[in-house]
C-alpha cells in the first residue's frame, strides 16, 4: 500500500483511493490522476485487506475498486463503504462496463463505474460528475434496472409492512426509459426540461434505491431461510 | 387342460381338498338322513292298518261309472303295479279291486293311496266315494305325484266283507299304475299321508321357490350392470329352467293340454341339462375344438327337433337323453376335478361334488321311470337343486371376486407401469433438453470462437506483425489494438441482455462511441420513434450483425467523411424497422460497377438478418445509409 503524503488536501480537490491488483492499470491510472490538479491520489491498495484498512485510515472521497482482488471480491469493499462511510463514493473499475458486473456493484452500493479504457482525459470529468451527484449509466444497465424495478413492484413477497421495495418515481422511470433508448443525459435533460445535473441526480437516486432494495430483499431472503430473525432486530 | 400332477404335490392344497371332501360327504350324508327319516314317516305305523299288496286287475278301453262285473273273476296282480306296455297306446282305464273285512276293533276309517297315475276314481261297495281329475276328455289333471287320503264313510262301510275298486285313467305316453294302498284309522293314515306330501310336494315347492329366487336375484344383478359375466347369465337361465321343470311335479292343473305340457316341462329339463353342460365347459375353459363341444352341440340341437316332431316322444326322450346327460355330467365332474386341481381352487370341486350328488339322485329317478324301482318310490333329484345351486353360486361368487381382485391388481400394475413410463419420459425429455442445451451452447461457443478469431485475433495478429516489421509505427499499432478492443467490445455488447430491443442495442453502441465522436468533434443527433417494437430474432448472433453494420458505417464516417454532424433515426415502417444514418460530410461519387468491399460486407450482414441496406451519396452532399430490418424473420 502506497500512501501519498506530498499532496496537500483542500476542499476542491477530489481525494481518490485506487484499489486494483494489476500493476499496469494502477500505473496508468496513477499517471492520469496525477496529471489533474483537481484530483489527489491518497493511496493505492492491491488487496481487499489493504483496501479495508486504507479507507478507514485515509477517509477518501472516491474509491476506485476493481472487483477481482486476490483475497476477495471488491463487492465487499463497496458494501463496507456504502454502509459505514456515508461521505465516500465507490466507483467500479471494469474493462467493459458489462451489465453483470455493473449491476452487482450497484446492488452492493457503488454509485458509478469507470471502464478501464476510458481516456485519461475523461477520467476527471467522470469523477467530477460523480462528486457533483451524477452517475454514468449505459442503456443496457438502464433496461436491466427497468426490469428489476418492474419485477419488484409486482412481487407480492415485498408487501411486508415497512420494508416495502421503494418503487421508481414517474420521472425516474421516464429517464431510465430514455437512457435505455440510447439518449445521453444532456439530451434527456433538454427533452424533459430539466438541468443535466437533475438527470444525473435521478440516476444516482435510482442506483441508491436499487442498493436499498437489494439489501432489504437480502434481509428478507435471510429471514426466510432462518439465518436471521427480523423480530429480534 | 393343465396336468394336475404338479399342483397335487402341494401338501397344504391336499389338506384343504381332503377337508373339503370330508365336509361335503358329511353334508351329503346329513341331507340323505333327513330325507330318509322323512320318507320312513310316510309309512303308516299303526299295527291295525292293512297294506293292500294284491288286487284284481282289469283293463277297459272306455270309462265306466261302476266297477265291471268281470272284475270279480279277474286275475290278481301285485301292487305296486305299473303298466308300461300300454305306454304307446292311446291310453285306457285300469280297474283294481280288492276285498277287506271290517271289524269294529280294526278302526278301518280311511283309504290312503301313496301314488297313482294320473286320474282316478275310488268306489266302495259299488258306490263312488272319491274322484281325482277328469276321466273323459283330453285334459289331464296331474295327480301322479300327489298322495291321496279318502274317508270310507261310515254309511257305505259294512261290517264284515267290503269291496274297494279303483279306476285309474292312463294317458298315452305317460306312466300309469297304482302303488300299494293302506286301510286304517284316519289319524294314523293322515300322518303318513302328510309325511309323504311333505316329501313329494311341500319340499319341492321350497326348492323351486329357492331356485327361482336365486334366478331373480341374479337377473337383477345382471340387469343392474353389476356383472358382465356371461356365466352368471347362464346360471340365471338354468335357475329359471329348473323352476319350470319343477312345475311338472307341482302343477296338478296345468295351463296347457297334456301333450303340450309334457313338451314344455320335459323340454325344460333337457334344456337345463344342456345349459349345465355348457356352463361347465365354459367354466373349465374347454377349447372349442374338443369333442365335448361337438357332443354338446349334437345333444342341444337334436332334442328340440325330436320334441317337436312328436309330442308323445317326450317322455321316452327324457329317458334316453337323461342317460346321455348323465354321461356328459360324469365327464363334466372329471373336468371340474381336473380344473380345480390345476387352479388349486375348491370351487370347481364343490361344483363337481354337487353335480355328482345330483347325478346319483337322477339315476334313481331314471330307474324309477324305467320301472326298475317300485312305483310307490320317490322322485329325488329336485332336492339336489338346492345343493347344486348353492355350490354353483359359491363358485360363481368366488370367480367373480377373483375377477375383481384380478382387475384391481391389473389396475395397480397399470398405474405402476404408467408411472414408470412417465418417469422414463420425463427423464428422456430432460436428456433431450440437455442435449438441446448443449447443442445451443456448443453453437454459441463456436460462434464466439469464430468471432474472436476473425475479429480480436486478426487485429492482435496484425498488431504483432506490425510491431515486428521494420517500419514500425506507434500510432498504427495503437490503432490496431484499439480497433481490436472495439471489436471485442462489440462482441460483449452483443451478449448483453437487451431483450430484442433494437434501441437499447443501438444505445449501447452509442454509449461506446460517445467519447470518440466527441473527441472527433462530431455531433450525434439521436432520434427514436416511440413505437419501435421488439424484434424477435435479435439474439446475440444477430445483435452482433447489427452492431458490426453500424460500427462499419461509423468507422467510415470517422475516417473519411470529415463530417461535423451525424444523425441516427430509428423509425417504424409497416413491415420493417428502419435505421437511417446520415452525415453532412464530403460524400463521394458512387462507382456503380464496383461498389466498395465495405458495402458488400454491409449487404451480406443485412441479408443474413433478412433485411437490406441502401446507401446514397454524392460528392459534397454527405452520405445516407438506410438499414431495413424486417419485423418478422425466421433465421
Amino acid at each position: 500500500m502506497n500512501i501519498q503524503t506530498n499532496k496537500e488536501t483542500d476542499q476542491d480537490v477530489i481525494r481518490v483511493l485506487l484499489v486494483d491488483d494489476d500493476e499496469q492499470i494502477q500505473q496508468a491510472l496513477r499517471q492520469a490522476i496525477e496529471k489533474h490538479p483537481e484530483l489527489a491520489l491518497l493511496g493505492q491498495a492491491y488487496t481487499l485487506h489493504e483496501a479495508m484498512a486504507a479507507v478507514q485510515q485515509l477517509q477518501p472521497d472516491v474509491v476506485l475498486v476493481d472487483l477481482g482482488l486476490p483475497d476477495g471480491s471488491g463487492l465487499e469493499l463497496i458494501r463496507h463503504i456504502h454502509q459505514h462511510m456515508p461521505g465516500c463514493e465507490s466507483m467500479v473499475l471494469t474493462v467493459f462496463g458489462d451489465e453483470s458486473h455493473v449491476m452487482s456493484s450497484i446492488e452492493a452500493g457503488a454509485t458509478g463505474y469507470l471502464t478501464k479504457d476510458t481516456r485519461t482525459a475523461d477520467i476527471l470529468d467522470r469523477l467530477k460528475q460523480l462528486r457533483a451527484g451524477g452517475s454514468p449509466i449505459s442503456p443496457v444497465i438502464a433496461r436491466r434496472l427497468l426490469n428489476r424495478f418492474r419485477g419488484a413492484a409486482t412481487l407480492p413477497a415485498t408487501k411486508v409492512t415497512g420494508t416495502e421495495c421503494t418503487p421508481l418515481s414517474e420521472r425516474e422511470q421516464q429517464v431510465l426509459e430514455m437512457v435505455a433508448k440510447g439518449f445521453m443525459q444532456a439530451e434527456i435533460a433538454e427533452i424533459i426540461g430539466v438541468s443535466i445535473n437533475t438527470v444525473s441526480t435521478y440516476i444516482k437516486r435510482i442506483y441508491k434505491k436499487l442498493a436499498v432494495n437489494s439489501r432489504t430483499s437480502a434481509v428478507h431472503r435471510a429471514n426466510a431461510l432462518g439465518l436471521i430473525n427480523l423480530k429480534d432486530c | 387342460m393343465a396336468r394336475a400332477d404338479a399342483p397335487l404335490a402341494n401338501p397344504s392344497w391336499l389338506k384343504r381338498l381332503g377337508l373339503f371332501y370330508v365336509c361335503a360327504i358329511l353334508i351329503a350324508l346329513a341331507g340323505a338322513s333327513i330325507l330318509f327319516y322323512q320318507i320312513s314317516k310316510a309309512t303308516p305305523t299303526d299295527p291295525g292298518a292293512i297294506e293292500i299288496k294284491v288286487a284284481r286287475f282289469s283293463e277297459q278301453t272306455t270309462y265306466k261309472t261302476r266297477p265291471p262285473k268281470s272284475l270279480e273273476q279277474a286275475l290278481r296282480v301285485q301292487l305296486p303295479h305299473r303298466i308300461d306296455q300300454m305306454l304307446s297306446t292311446p291310453g285306457g282305464f285300469y280297474w283294481y279291486e280288492f276285498d277287506f273285512t271290517a271289524l269294529p276293533e280294526n278302526r278301518l276309517e280311511a283309504l290312503y293311496i301313496p301314488r297313482f297315475a294320473m286320474n282316478a276314481e275310488v268306489y266302495l261297495n259299488g258306490q263312488r266315494i272319491a274322484f281325482f281329475g277328469p276321466m273323459t276328455g283330453d285334459f289331464a289333471e296331474r295327480n301322479w305325484n300327489r298322495p291321496q287320503i279318502v274317508n270310507l264313510g261310515p254309511n257305505l262301510l259294512q261290517s264284515g266283507q267290503n269291496t274297494v275298486a279303483i279306476q285309474v285313467r292312463a294317458f298315452p305316453d305317460y306312466l300309469a299304475g297304482l302303488s300299494t294302498v293302506w286301510l286304517g284309522s284316519d289319524e294314523n293314515l293322515r300322518e303318513a299321508y302328510r309325511a309323504r306330501y311333505e316329501v313329494q310336494v311341500t319340499s319341492v315347492y321350497l326348492s323351486t321357490a329357492f331356485v327361482l329366487g336365486a334366478g331373480i336375484v341374479l337377473t337383477i344383478l345382471i340387469g343392474m350392470g353389476k356383472s358382465r359375466s356371461g356365466l352368471l347369465m347362464l346360471l340365471a337361465s338354468t335357475c329359471f329352467l329348473w323352476g319350470v321343470r319343477n312345475l311338472a311335479f307341482l302343477t296338478t292343473v296345468p295351463p296347457f293340454e297334456h301333450g303340450t305340457w309334457i313338451q314344455i316341462t320335459q323340454g325344460a329339463l333337457l334344456l337345463f341339462a344342456s345349459l349345465m353342460v355348457l356352463l361347465i365347459l365354459l367354466y373349465c375353459q374347454v377349447p372349442r375344438k374338443r369333442l365335448e363341444w361337438k357332443i354338446w352341440w349334437i345333444y342341444s340341437l337334436s332334442f328340440p327337433v325330436l320334441l317337436i316332431i312328436n309330442e308323445n316322444w317326450a317322455l321316452r326322450l327324457v329317458a334316453y337323453y337323461g342317460v346321455l346327460g348323465l354321461c356328459m355330467y360324469t365327464w363334466n365332474v372329471y373336468l371340474l376335478v381336473l380344473h380345480g386341481n390345476s387352479k388349486q381352487s375348491l370351487a370347481p370341486h364343490a361344483f363337481g361334488f354337487g353335480l355328482l350328488c345330483f347325478m346319483a339322485l337322477s339315476v334313481s329317478d331314471l330307474l324309477f321311470l324305467a320301472g326298475i324301482l317300485p312305483f310307490d318310490g320317490y322322485f329325488l333329484n329336485q332336492y339336489m337343486g338346492i345343493a347344486m345351486f348353492l355350490a354353483m353360486s359359491y363358485f360363481l361368487i368366488d370367480r367373480y371376486s377373483n375377477l375383481l381382485k384380478e382387475s384391481d391388481r391389473f389396475n395397480e400394475t397399470l398405474q405402476m407401469r404408467l408411472m414408470e413410463r412417465e418417469a422414463e419420459l420425463a427423464e428422456q425429455y430432460q436428456r433431450l433438453q440437455k442435449i438441446d442445451e448443449d447443442k445451443v451452447k456448443m453453437a454459441e461457443r463456436q460462434r464466439l470462437m469464430a468471432d474472436m478469431h476473425d475479429g480480436l485475433g486478426a487485429h492482435l495478429v496484425a498488431a504483432i506483425h506490425h510491431l515486428q516489421s521494420s517500419n514500425f509505427n506507434r500510432r498504427n499499432t495503437l490503432n490496431l489494438l484499439e480497433s481490436g478492443l472495439r471489436d471485442l467490445q462489440l462482441t460483449i455488447d452483443s451478449l448483453e441482455p437487451i431483450e430484442q430491443d433494437l434501441t437499447t442495442l443501438l444505445g449501447a453502441f452509442r454509449y461506446r462511441i460517445a467519447d470518440s465522436m466527441r473527441s472527433a468533434g462530431i455531433r450525434l443527433h439521436w432520434a427514436i420513434d416511440d413505437d419501435i417494437p421488439a424484434i424477435p430474432y435479435l439474439d446475440a448472433r444477430n445483435c452482433l450483425h447489427v452492431l458490426r453494420i453500424v460500427q462499419e458505417i461509423f468507422t467510415n464516417i470517422l475516417k473519411h467523411a470529415q463530417a461535423s454532424e451525424v444523425s441516427l433515426v430509428v423509425s417504424r415502417g409497416p413491415k420493417y424497422v428502419g435505421v437511417q444514418i446520415q452525415d453532412n460530410g464530403v460524400g463521394f461519387e458512387m462507382d456503380a460497377q464496383h461498389p466498395g468491399r465495405g458495402l458488400n460486407n454491409l449487404n451480406q450482414r443485412a441479408a443474413s438478418l433478412g433485411g437490406s441496406i441502401d446507401m446514397s451519396t454524392a460528392a459534397g452532399r454527405g452520405t445516407r445509409y438506410l438499414l431495413k430490418l424486417p419485423l418478422n424473420f425466421q433465421t
